[in-house]
């Protein structure tokens, strides 16, 4: 079920009166978790199936580790809880990509290798509550906290709707302790959620789909040889914004979905356009994954630990897997290792220039801001781009390098893409020192309620269709 | 352990709490309320004062939902093709002349129709009554928006969710009641293309993908297309309709590099493969029982001038019909057929629809009694 369709408004609003219906809290989160059960199988019904095996072999897992004191013992059930995790993963998220590059591996060795091509249909989300679930059992076993004591609060931390099919990525020791005692909405909280949902629906339906989709398909998939530099340039930034708006606008409705049951969800993003740097940029754009990879994978590779050198081969493993994760292809480990080579590049410089006083002013902030903008941009190339070919040819026209390339945005899609893409990162800006919270509390009702309703009436005139938000495919 | 994804309270050990601003929010809420109630009412008078009524949108889950009827019962009768059966096909005259129940109707505006055959052929058991429609340029169409479209509907029959099919319910409620929600023409992105008109650069127009048809037809559940009021004879939307037609109609020129005659075999190859696919899938719906009858609907002026030169019914219509092994009926084949005029020179008018297929009927029931 997409939050922004019909089907979607009335389940919230048919939920929501149940569950503020109901006296006691367990009958209250056993709706919730039915609910965000059918919420889930609105999609594909088997598929649910998946996240029971997910959440009964992580509690299984982990109840056990935490009682198990043998070392060999609790690393097994961290191994089954892994593998299950990451087979149903590697299975079908995974299973096509790797059974290709078999196929060309044997190839290259003067082998043939023919399979059926399996017909693998991805379950929505799979990637968000697998690392989910995975993150509660390695959290048990590192004895960073305890399992938990109720099933019934456990499966709902594993499938609480508003997160589960793209974030954000919530801690068990973020959403479990919420289950304890009864979570109610005050009115102003509820209020407050409710401007959050029209807020990331507005982000997605209005800004992402209305007003960007449009130049961004129509660059990337452009196929008839390379692309005017204005057109290619104004494509990528187009897809930079469709991307933000689209993954954000997704994770301020779910968290302000939360917030109309009583619940809270971390953040996901923190003005990452504002970034200064790329380690600023990760600690801005999917948080709930970027410290998800930091705690999980950067960490127990040793991290900064180990020297210098060592460092930049961790931060570079993470960025490459952090690309994987994103999708079975290449082209997104290279938008991971583009990552990694900023992040290591970075850290040279810092150790080089890190003192210069010209950094800390306003103008060197704005200018390496910028230059941070334009660099997740190129990588934004291979995020997007369906092969390295496209890829190539698009940074080619980009910088120049071919020229008399085609026209291919029409002139209202250019505007567009100025004034959103400006408007965008000049908000970031702002907003970078004044929190979205604190800039709402300083507007007097009445405003605040001309915004929200201007808002409602654009998303209303759009109408929308039911484009998918772009994060469910990972 | 707080995971520190968030400004939010709950370091320390303390239950993670998101912080909900100061302020009077639900008053906000009111104000918003407000603003959203007066500015639809605005909208929706306006709208109705421009001549849109409610109408449901022909979307892919309204095409889904018919298709899924054809596994109801096998023995009905359907109706495929593009949007000239559509709109010129009235399914209750034709029910009622042909003394069955009302058809479902799969046909879908710009497709080409063959990939729907092909699934009636392999993924049904249907052997009733299939009415084929026929725009000999649409059904050779060899890739791109036609094919894409027949697919893509398809694929969404297919993949149908829960949630699509409620959706189909749910916004059927706002569409017979709200004039404005109108997912063709009343959308935030066609309203800006249509009140900005920004001329394009010089050396773009090219590369652009052709202009598609405005709004002109109200669907209604069975998705019987009829044409709108305000696309009749001599209306400026007529005239504005007709000269889309001419460049969506007229095929392109060989690319650069391909020498005209060799170019012309590899379209002429791309025909006879769908021919064949044509043979292939009717022999399937006939060893079945399935009885077919091919209809090619009238067009006029100029587009009619352009179809005769790029599409010649010899070349095309006679070598579809043939493979197919069906009857068909060529308008211009009948005089009570022929005389019909299509304001933008595609599609009947809504009465005209009525008269024409209750003048088509006749031909259809002797064609199927010879089938």
């Amino acid at each position: 079920m997409l939050f922004n369709s019909l089907t979607f408004v009335v389940y919230f609003a048919v939920l929501l009166a149940a569950y503020y219906a109901m006296r006691g809290w367990t009958a209250r989160k056993a709706l919730l978790l039915v609910g965000s059960y059918a919420f889930y199988a609105a999609w594909n019904p088997p598929f649910v199936i998946l996240l029971w095996i997910s959440t009964a072999i992580d509690w299984f897992a982990a109840g056990r580790m935490h009682t198990e004191e043998r070392k060999g013992r609790r690393v097994a059930l961290l191994c089954v809880s892994l593998a299950a995790n990451l087979g149903l993963l590697g299975f079908f998220k995974y299973g096509g990509f790797m059974l290709e590059n078999f196929q060309n591996l044997v190839g290259f060795y003067g082998m043939t290798f023919e399979a059926a091509k399996p017909d693998i249909i991805l379950p929505v989300g799979i990637s968000f509550y697998t690392f989910q679930t995975m993150s509660y059992t390695l959290d048990v076993y590192l004895k960073r906290s305890a399992p938990s004591r109720s099933f019934l609060d456990f499966a709902l931390y594993v499938t609480f709707f508003p997160q589960l099919v793209a974030g954000p990525i919530v801690r068990a020791t973020d959403f479990i302790p919420q289950c304890a005692k009864p979570q109610n909405a005050t009115r102003e909280m509820f209020s407050w959620g409710l401007f959050l949902m029209t807020l990331g629906l507005f982000q997605k339906v209005v800004l992402a789909d209305a007003m960007l989709s449009g130049a961004a398909e129509t660059v990337f998939n452009w196929d008839r040889g390379p692309l005017a530099t204005l057109d290619a340039w104004l494509g990528v930034l187009a897809f930079s914004g469709q991307i933000f708006f689209d993954f954000a606008g997704y994770s301020t409705c779910a968290i302000g979905a939360a917030m109309c049951f009583g619940f809270s969800l971390p953040d996901n993003f923190r003005c990452p356009y504002a970034a200064v740097g790329f380690s600023d940029f990760w600690r801005r754009w999917h948080i709930s994954l970027s410290t998800w990879l930091r705690d999980y994978l950067y960490i127990p590779l040793g991290g900064n630990r180990k020297g210098k050198v060592r460092t930049d081969v961790n931060l570079m493993i993470t960025m490459l897997l952090g690309g994987l994760w994103h999708g079975a292809s290449w082209t997104f480990v290279a938008w991971g290792g583009l990552h990694g080579a900023y992040l290591g590049i970075e850290r040279a410089l810092q150790r080089r220039f890190g003192g210069a006083a010209w950094i800390r002013t306003l103008g060197g902030q704005i200018a390496l801001g910028l230059v941070t903008y334009l660099l997740v941009n190129v990588t934004w190339v291979f995020f997007r781009a369906d092969s390295f070919s496209s890829a190539k040819l698009l940074l080619l026209s980009m910088f120049g390098i071919i020229r008399d390339g085609a026209q291919v945005l029409p002139t209202l899609d250019i505007v567009k893409v100025i004034v959103v893409i400006t408007g965008l990162v000049v908000t970031h800006w702002i907003h970078r020192s004044i929190p979205v919270e604190r800039a709402a509390e300083r507007l007097p009702a009445w405003a605040h309620g001309i915004v929200w309703g201007a808002m409602l009436v654009l998303l209303t005139l759009t109408q929308g269709s039911d484009n998918a938000f772009i994060y469910f495919q990972f | 352990m707080p995971s520190s994804t968030s400004s939010s309270s709950g370091g320390g050990g303390g239950e993670f709490r998101r912080e909900t601003p100061r302020g009077a929010w639900t008053r906000s809420a009111i104000v918003a309320l407000v603003i959203l109630l007066v500015a639809v009412g605005v909208w929706e008078g306006k709208v109705r004062a421009w001549g849109y009524a409610p109408c449901l949108n022909d979307s892919s889950d309204l095409w889904a939902r018919s298709r899924s009827q054809v596994n109801d019962d096998p023995d009905q009768m359907v109706v495929i093709g593009s949007s000239r059966i559509l709109f010129d096909l009235d399914l209750q005259t034709c029910a009622d002349s042909l003394g069955v129940a009302l058809p479902v109707q799969l046909a879908m505006p710009g497709t080409n129709p063959l990939p729907i055959l092909e699934d009636l052929a392999d993924n049904t058991e249907f052997r009733g009554i299939l009415l084929i429609g026929a725009v000999p340029g649409l059904w050779m169409a060899p890739q791109g928006m036609p094919v894409d479209r027949a697919n893509g509907a398809l694929g969404r029959y297919r993949n149908w969710s829960p949630s699509q099919k409620a959706g189909l319910v749910f916004g059927s409620v706002l569409q017979k009641r709200l004039a404005f929600i109108n997912a063709d023409d009343l959308t935030l992105p066609t309203l800006l293309q249509k009140n900005l008109q920004l001329a394009d650069r010089p050396g773009t127009a090219d590369n652009l993908p052709p202009v598609l048809p405005p709004y002109f037809a109200w669907p209604d559940d069975r998705r019987q297309n009829r044409m709108w009021e305000l696309c009749d004879f001599g209306t400026p939307l007529a005239a504005r309709i007709q000269q889309i037609w001419v460049p969506l109609f007229t095929p392109p020129p060989p690319p650069p590099h391909i020498p005209p005659e060799e170019f012309g075999q590899m379209v002429q190859a791309g025909f006879e493969a769908h021919f064949q696919r044509i043979a292939a899938a009717c022999d399937k719906l006939r060893a079945r029982g399935a009885r077919m009858v091919w209809v090619r609907p009238p067009s006029s002026g100029e587009l009619r001038e352009i179809e005769q030169e790029t599409t010649p019914r010899e070349a095309i219509y006679a070598r579809m019909v043939g493979a197919s092994g069906a009857p068909g009926i060529h308008f211009e084949n009948h005089p009570e057929l022929a005389g019909f005029e299509c304001p933008e020179w595609s599609h009947l008018t809504a009465r005209d629809a009525v008269a024409f297929t209750r003048a088509l009927m006749p031909h259809v029931k002797e064609a199927l009694e010879g089938s």
